[in-house]
């Protein structure tokens, strides 16, 4: 059991120390709340990022992302290493607009353009293999199984990973007000992300909680 | 991720973890209702396959009910002899049936498109190719690197009497029967064919056959024939006046002949073809050697994987092949083992917080307004989540200002010769 497993044991009423409920057996529920969170706020915030060095075949436009330990959330830039250069973001009509035969032509790439959830394609193509492309993604973090495993998370948004798990909870258990309250303060920190969520007021208005 | 462990973190905010409320049947049916709503809230599916020439076929089938009954690329291969109960392959066995020499000519029809290749006569016919099982809408539809434009069979016909055996450089594309068969047609068709992809299997036989039973009637008849697999229910049809011979002569099988008889020239095993034949193209797994020159796209068991480079990838190939970018439909799930396709694991969340605000709503003795209000913005506050996801994903694009420069354009005097007479020179 992690440091944030106890926190909200704690907020819950269960003793993290010799847990009633939520035992190492049955931390799943917990678990689960605290990943989700995790990658709730990598979405919102973005802050999670790799350099993705993919290799680039000879005149192969499109290619999938294909990521062992993470998900991909959506691509940054593209840079050419070996042409020094970044490569400008487009959209797959855009270039067909322009150039109805684009995939007929291959030089040093100009465009990238991302088709569906993990898919992207270079607009033009290198002619000979042994280039590759440095594409900076953001990513959400992997699901942690384990006590030990590390955490991609700040400690300044620790408290709203709690808030989260906690709210989850009071919804398992249909503890509403708990919820609502859990729920706001989880949505307090993700107005500082510039997301704006109306759950509690829109609920309060409806039911005169 | 597995429906099995979604149902679970859903019984959980349920409380009902036996299933005693809520059967998995409705969680199910919800759950797909929902990812269909997200999808079309969303509208963040697209997919890129490849699509080899000729397709990778593994089953043609005769009726409906058969395509629930086998697991694979499957070709409607066969018609319905609508006013019957027959099916037949090709429009000559028709006239078998009605007269005792059919008027048509004969000549070849294959029933596989890759059967074209097997003769260097001319092949009668439409070669068709399916659209992926989850395939909804064309976003673009490229042949050797050249974006083909689709097209209806009727304008196809008009500009051209023998459309179906027109060979050349695939221009257009249409649909074929409706859109429920997600197949299509090239225009013309290719006359690029990588025939030396193909194994030399057992060819040129004369009847496919189902049952045991039919095979000792064949070799009676003195045809030769070779055995097609097909996981069939019990079920009878008859194309030939031979083959109703075997049974009581109603059209009723006997119990021990409940079957399925088919007939077809130069018939292929199905499952020769679906293991020899063919368009798949992977990465050896152990050498990390790229296998065969065409394919669709390797998934990530079997993608190149280098150490020494750190990379893996996947690509498409795209010459002579078919390139699909296309909108993909929800795959709904059917069974608890099922996996869900086509999400990212982080966006299944929103979906059942859909379901739960769903099954609240469900009248029983759980039926909850209230909860299903707060999921149902929850799951709102999702979107809005998707919403700026789909945003970062263009976010590095240019802004264009559009109409401006064509506006301009268009206003623009003729550039006509110095010596034409013009008031306003």
């Amino acid at each position: 059991m992690n440091s944030l497993e106890k926190r909200v044991l704690r907020i819950i009423g269960d003793d993290p120390d010799s847990p009633d409920v939520f035992d190492d057996d049955n931390i799943t529920p917990i678990r689960d709340s605290i990943n989700d969170a995790i990658e709730e706020i990598a979405v919102m915030s973005g802050a999670d990022k790799i350099t993705y060095r993919m290799p680039i075949y000879a005149n192969q436009n499109f290619y999938r992302f294909s990521f062992p330990k993470y998900q991909l959330a959506w691509v940054d830039s593209v840079y050419l290493p070996e042409k020094n250069r970044h490569v400008n973001q487009t959209s797959l009509g855009s270039v067909e607009r322009r150039h109805p035969r684009w995939l007929t032509t291959s030089n040093t790439p100009e465009e990238y353009f991302i088709v569906g959830v993990n898919y992207i394609g270079f607009y033009p193509i290198y002619g000979d293999d042994g280039y590759h492309a440095n594409i900076k993604c953001t990513i959400l973090p992997t699901r942690y199984t384990r006590d030990t495993d590390v955490l991609r998370l700040r400690e300044d948004r620790e408290n709203a990973v709690i808030a989260y798990a906690a709210a989850e909870y009071f919804l398992t258990v249909l503890d509403m007000q708990s919820a609502i309250h859990w729920i706001s303060r989880y949505n307090q920190f993700a107005s500082t992300l510039n997301f704006k969520s109306t759950i509690p007021e829109k609920w309060r208005r409806l039911h005169e909680v | 991720m597995r429906f099995s462990d979604i149902e679970t973190r859903m019984r959980r905010f349920l409380r009902d973890p036996d299933a005693k409320v809520w059967n998995q049947d409705i969680l199910i049916d919800t759950f797909n209702h929902a990812q269909e709503q997200f999808n079309e809230e969303t509208q963040v599916l697209a997919k890129i396959v490849g699509i080899h020439i000729p397709p990778y076929i593994e089953y043609a089938i005769m009726h409906d009910w058969e395509e629930s009954e086998i697991e694979g690329s499957i070709l409607r291969a066969f018609c319905d002899f609508v006013s019957g109960e027959y099916v037949c392959t090709q429009e000559w066995e028709v006239e078998a049936i009605l007269r005792t020499a059919p008027l048509i000519d004969g000549g070849y029809r294959a029933t596989f498109p890759w059967e074209r290749n097997e003769t260097s006569e001319t092949v009668l016919g439409k070669e068709i190719y399916k659209f992926p099982y989850d395939f909804s809408n064309t976003i673009m539809l490229i042949y050797d690197r050249d974006r083909l434009q689709p097209t209806t069979e009727e304008a196809v016909m008009q500009a051209n009497k023998v459309h179906e055996t027109h060979e050349g450089t695939p221009r257009y594309y249409y649909r074929v029967h409706d859109d429920q068969m997600r197949e299509f047609v090239l225009y013309p068709r290719p006359s690029v064919f990588t025939s030396d992809t193909f194994q030399t299997g057992t060819v040129n036989v004369d009847c496919g056959y189902t049952f045991e039973w039919e095979e000792d009637e064949l070799a009676n008849l003195a045809l030769s024939s070779q055995k097609v697999t097909l996981t069939t229910d019990d079920d009878y049809e008859a194309i030939f006046p031979w083959e109703e011979q075997l049974v009581d002569g109603d059209n009723n099988p006997p119990p021990e002949y409940d079957a399925l008889a088919m007939y077809a020239t130069n018939c292929y095993d199905a499952e020769v073809v679906s293991y020899t034949y063919g368009a798949v193209t992977g990465v050896n797994p152990t050498d990390h050697t790229i296998v065969g020159d065409y394919g669709t796209l390797a998934d990530w068991g079997e993608a190149f994987s280098d150490r020494d480079t750190g990379a893996v990838v996947d690509y498409v190939d795209l010459d002579d092949n078919l390139l699909l970018i296309y909108k993909p439909r929800v795959v709904r799930v059917v069974d608890a083992d099922d996996t869900i396709e086509n999400w990212l694991d982080w966006q299944i969340k929103y979906i059942e917080r859909l379901t739960l605000s769903l099954m609240y709503q469900v009248n029983n003795e759980r039926y909850n307004p209230k909860l299903s209000e707060l999921w149902k913005l929850r799951y709102y506050d999702g979107l809005g989540i998707m919403a700026r996801y789909k945003a970062k994903r263009t976010a590095g694009r240019k802004p264009t200002l559009r109409g401006y420069g064509r506006r301009s354009w268009k206003h623009q005097l003729v550039d006509l010769p110095d010596t034409f007479e013009s008031l306003h020179r």
